[in-house]
This record gives C-alpha cells, sequence and structure tokens, in this order.
C-alpha cells in the first residue's frame, strides 16, 4: 500500500512556474546587496562621524592636560628626580587626580569606533573583491 | 551538482556561493508542492521565497549533526507556512485534539486503503481535492511521507512531535481520508 500510494501523491504534485529557483537566487542576491549597502553606509558614517569629532576631543584633551597642570608634573620627572622618587606614592596619586579621565575615555571611545569602523569597511570591501 | 546536500552546506560556509544555489535549485519543487496545500497557488512563490530566505540568513547555524538538511529545511518551511496563515488568519498546524493523540491503533494499514480505493486516487484533481478536506496536520503527515518519501522519525523531527504522535496522526489521515473517499 505505502508504494503505491507513494507513486499516486507524486503523480499528483504541484510544480511551480519555469525558471522559479532562479527568480529565487536573484531576490537573495538583491536582498544581499541591499545589505551589503546599508552595512557599508552606516560603517562609513560612523567612521566619518568618529574621524571628525576626534579633532575637537583631542584638542579638549590637550587644554585639560595643560590647564590641570599635568605637564608640571612630568617636567618634575626630569628636573627633581629625587624628590618624585621619596614622595612617589603621592605623586603617584596626585597624576591619577590630575589626568582628564573623561576626555581621555571619549577619545579612545572615538579611536575604538573609527577603527573598529574603518575595519569593517576595508573587510566589506575585501570580501566583495573576492566573491566577484 | 550531485553532491550531498551536507557537502553543498559545508561548500557554502567556505565561500561557494553556487553551493547554495544548487540547493534552492534542488529543493524549490519540494517546498512549492509542500508550501501549495496550505496557503494556496496564488501565496505560495511569495511563502517559497521567504522561506528560502530564512535559510540563507540562517545556513551558519546550520548543525548537520544535528538533522539532515532536508529536515531543516521543511520545519523552516513550516514555520513560515504558520507565521503566513497566522497573519492571514487562517488555521494554522492545530493542535489535535486528546482523542485523536490517544488514538489506538485496531485498524490493520492495508485495510486502511485497499488496492481499489487507490486506483481512484490516481486522478490528481481527485486526490488533491480530498487532501484540502483533511485537517492541516493530517495532510502534512501525508505529504511528507509519500510524497517527500521522509521517514515518520524525520517527520518527527521536523513538526517537533514525537515518533507516536506522527504514525498516529498518519493513521487518522489514511482513516480521513477513506473516510472523505467514502462519503
Amino acid at each position: 500500500m505505502d508504494n503505491k500510494l507513494k507513486q499516486v501523491f507524486q503523480k499528483a504534485s504541484y510544480e511551480p512556474e519555469i525558471n522559479f529557483s532562479g527568480d529565487i537566487w536573484r531576490n537573495i542576491k538583491i536582498k544581499e546587496s541591499r545589505i551589503y549597502k546599508i552595512k557599508t553606509i552606516l560603517n562609513s558614517s560612523f567612521g566619518i562621524l568618529s574621524f571628525i569629532l576626534l579633532f575637537p576631543s583631542i584638542s579638549n584633551l590637550i587644554t585639560q592636560f595643560n590647564s590641570q597642570g599635568f605637564s608640571e608634573y612630568i617636567s618634575l620627572v626630569f628636573s627633581d628626580f629625587n624628590m618624585i622618587s621619596t614622595y612617589w606614592k603621592e605623586f603617584a596619586l596626585s597624576i591619577v587626580n590630575s589626568l582628564p579621565l573623561a576626555s581621555i575615555a571619549l577619545s579612545f571611545f572615538l579611536l575604538f569606533v573609527l577603527f573598529n569602523s574603518t575595519r569593517k569597511v576595508v573587510g566589506q570591501f575585501r570580501s566583495k573583491l573576492l566573491l566577484a | 551538482m550531485n553532491d550531498k546536500d551536507e557537502e553543498l552546506i559545508s561548500k557554502y560556509n567556505n565561500g561557494d556561493e553556487d553551493s547554495l544555489r544548487i540547493l534552492i535549485d534542488r529543493y524549490t519543487n519540494h517546498i512549492y508542492n509542500f508550501s501549495v496545500r496550505f496557503v494556496g497557488v496564488n501565496n505560495t512563490p511569495d511563502v517559497v521565497q521567504d522561506v528560502f530566505i530564512k535559510v540563507w540568513k540562517n545556513m551558519g547555524k546550520f548543525d548537520v549533526s544535528k538533522s539532515s538538511f532536508k529536515t531543516w529545511l521543511f520545519t523552516i518551511a513550516r514555520n513560515t507556512i504558520t507565521d503566513y496563515l497566522r497573519k492571514k488568519k487562517m488555521k494554522v498546524f492545530s493542535e489535535l485534539n486528546k482523542e485523536d493523540e490517544e488514538f489506538t491503533e485496531t485498524i490493520e494499514d492495508e485495510a486502511l486503503l485497499q488496492d481499489e480505493v487507490i486506483e481512484r486516487l490516481e486522478d490528481k484533481e481527485y486526490l488533491n481535492s480530498l487532501l484540502d478536506k483533511l485537517p492541516n496536520n493530517y495532510k502534512e503527515v501525508l505529504i511528507l511521507y509519500y510524497q517527500e518519501e521522509m521517514t515518520f522519525a524525520e517527520i518527527g523531527e521536523s513538526v517537533g512531535k514525537p515518533l507516536n504522535t506522527v504514525k498516529s496522526w498518519h493513521r487518522r489521515a489514511l482513516i480521513k481520508l477513506r473516510e472523505e473517499i467514502d462519503r
């Protein structure tokens, strides 16, 4: 009974239009291309934005280094090293206190986003070139 | 072209895009024929497209050690059809009642559909009209078993049901089919 039913069922199959699988493949390629474009635009935008924001951020970082006396501390390293080695603990703590942590964190974050976006864009171009 | 499904998947995951194309060519008719039973001829092209787009998006997640590609593909097809039917507020692959689940095997397989009855089913239009009258679960089991030649274990894996439930559905489906023929 099983074999006979299998034959009967297989005769009753519905067939799609000719080249339907080709249409499916074309639609997948169109979707793939759209996703590729969106990713490229997004990653490029993030890269450009972080690059632009990096300049005021670094400028602000330098200003804050100067205004909070960090460069004076550095100059002491070369002029009065004995004092520094004597009071190294206090000195280290003061340096940490004088660091513009927020600006440093922001700058590193922007650098991270810039490098990451650039890496992704380059990766996408490379994979596209390899597949072409 | 004669590569096994699993080999094609491995090739695709290693960057050979044509392997996916071969898989799509290989299974389009199967998925079309399966989907058309539940969503109708007009809606089937869209549903089949969705199925293969999901396959393409999830190829990286497919685990060869867990199931065969065909089983996985039919699970995706089933889920896509369910989503479609829900959106259209149509009957999905509904759970059958307790009576169906506890169906006892009292009738011999061979006695369910005798040769002369099967001969009547050779009329394609007639068989398809009978299948349309069956509940989706029963129809699904019959299509997967007789048309796709999947085993009960594979069907169970695909629909997420134990082996005995699938066997029970299969027998109930044949009885329902017989009832529809006699009507």
